[in-house]
């Protein structure tokens, strides 16, 4: 059993997103691969914009629930929120709904009262480095929109990656450690976990008890400098604060479970990232 | 002893100061060409090169030597100079060594903008060296400052001489994203366990693979040694073939 904590569904405005016109019929080229497309594996649910498929890859990877991540972005595309409540509506066993929230816009805290307490979803979705004006994880305009969603015991998934924003200051891990002081009920699950400052992203887990690293295709990818440092963590401190995700469509998902199966974690740990420790922290266990 | 000191094997034709010496060293060690870089700093104890010396040296071996001109950020001279030794001699790019400008700079000091306004708009290539030594913390080897510059001029190639070390990590993860950055970690990575190392040889296997070159950094080690234990570094075959000749190479327009 497998929780995926970072799709993007082939489903509705999701095709809209940069993220699906980015790798949609994506074929690797005889040279010069760049970082994310380093051997990967060709998606057809993806290419195909199938839901049946991705349904189907869900079974074949052994993945039982996904955390469906909204996203609002005037540099990247938006997703509905409703579309993500009917998808869930219609799949309730396999999909968490985490809502996209544009921190900037006027009616963001009014959306995340809305999609966490009218259509029950578990989370906001957050990229900081791609708003109208990028900001750093920590900015305090978006103090209204993380408060709101904390007073709803909400998650708040926030990306951090050298691509999320205009230089990789934006991907220090300082500012989630200041967010998580905030914020020091409301839990933070870092997105690409602010890689390559992997050293300071496992110190800041350590300092701040609800901060949680999803680090996808930069724990997945062979040969990604620094991702050792995630697996020696993950097999000692960081064993309860690491969750399995694929990023989809970044990586599909078979490809992306096959690598954390047989990336070097215990098979205890192995147990609470791909699955344990994320049914925990949704409030999925009974 | 500094890190890049570590089992420095004598190097004769540094010794002797003997220029043929090192010619046939290069040929020893099946060097085919090297890159000749200029330095001009203002820093105490760092030296500079006269360019027209760059120039004559590259011609007393024709075919195997690229000359590359230093200049100053803070000499008001420079985009001049840049201008004669491209236009007049040939010089295939230009280097700077922020750090080691006094006062320091770092790379994305708006001093040295007229010197890269003028290397883009001739087309070659700009080397900034950046590493713990250059600079007075290590701050000033950050290779964010070298993001942002990739980024205001994104069709001139840079090369980050030394890597960045030991932001490895960083260094990457900006080439990662900058089409237009490449790196010559050169004692960095060819000194035996140096920290950092690996992550970087893991980049080469993948991402970086077309974006890592190979430099010795001479005089600080012979040509030899650095390419012997460059070797060693657990780099896939291709990926060794590439930083080590291929990727140079098409960077040159050889």
């Amino acid at each position: 059993m497998i929780l995926d904590f970072h799709v993007r569904p082939p489903y509705a405005s999701f095709l809209q997103l940069d993220v699906f016109k980015r790798w949609q019929g994506h074929k690797q080229g005889p040279s010069h691969p760049s970082l994310l497309e380093t051997d990967r594996q060709p998606v057809p649910s993806s290419d195909l914009s199938s839901m049946d498929l991705f349904l189907k890859e869900m079974d074949g990877a052994g993945i039982t629930g996904c955390v469906v991540a909204g996203r609002k972005s005037p540099m990247q595309g938006s997703v509905s929120n409703d579309d993500i409540a009917a998808l869930v509506q219609a799949h309730p066993q396999r999909f968490i709904p985490f809502a996209g929230i544009d921190p900037l816009a006027p009616d963001a805290e009014a959306e995340v009262e809305r999609t966490l307490s009218d259509l029950a979803f578990k989370g906001i979705c957050i990229d900081p480095g791609w708003c109208s004006t990028p900001m750093y994880a920590d900015d305090t305009r978006m103090d209204p929109v993380f408060a709101a969603c904390a007073a709803h015991k909400g998650i708040a998934l926030v990306t951090s990656s050298p691509f999320h924003g205009p230089d990789l200051s934006y991907a220090d891990p300082n500012a989630i450690a200041r967010l998580a002081r905030k914020f020091p009920h409301m839990p933070i699950v870092v997105a690409h976990a602010s890689w390559p400052f992997v050293d300071m992203a496992v110190a800041v887990c350590q300092i701040a008890k609800n901060v949680y690293l999803a680090p996808d295709c930069y724990f997945a990818i062979r040969d990604m400098p620094m991702a050792n440092q995630y697996l020696f963590a993950a097999n000692s401190f960081l064993k309860y604060r690491m969750l399995f995700s694929s990023s989809y469509p970044v990586r599909g998902l078979k490809q992306s479970a096959d690598a954390w199966n047989n990336s070097g974690l215990r098979s205890d740990v192995l147990e609470r990232v791909l699955f344990q420790n994320a049914e925990e922290l949704l409030g999925l266990k009974i | 002893m500094p890190p890049t000191g570590f089992r420095r094997r004598p190097v004769p034709s540094v010794e002797q100061g003997d220029i043929d010496l090192m010619m046939r060293e290069m040929d020893e060690a099946h060097v085919d060409m090297a890159v000749i870089m200029g330095r001009e700093s203002c820093g105490t104890g760092i030296g500079s090169v006269p360019n027209d010396e760059v120039y004559e040296l590259v011609n007393r071996y024709p075919g195997r030597l690229l000359p590359f001109a230093g200049v100053d950020p803070y000499n008001p001279q420079a985009p001049k100079e840049i201008e004669r030794c491209v236009k007049e001699m040939g010089f295939r790019g230009v280097s700077i060594d922020p750090g080691w400008c006094e006062p320091p700079l770092y790379p994305d000091d708006a001093c040295i903008t007229p010197i890269y306004e003028t290397v883009n708009a001739l087309g070659v290539i700009m080397v900034i060296n950046c590493s713990s030594m250059l600079g007075p913390d290590l701050t000033y080897s950050n290779p964010i400052a070298i993001q942002r510059v990739a980024q205001r001029y994104p069709n001139m190639k840079i090369v980050i001489s030394h890597g960045s070390w030991p932001h490895f990590d960083m260094a990457v993860a900006v080439a990662a994203v900058c089409p237009n950055v490449y790196i010559a970690p050169d004692c960095y990575l060819y000194v035996e366990n140096m920290p950092m190392g690996d992550e970087l040889v893991r980049a080469a296997n993948t991402f970086l693979k077309h974006k890592l070159l190979f430099s010795t950094s001479y005089p600080i080690r012979g040509f030899k040694q650095a390419i012997e234990t460059w070797s060693m570094r657990h780099f896939e075959p291709e990926a060794l073939t590439l930083s080590l000749r291929d990727n140079a190479a098409q960077l040159l327009g050889l």
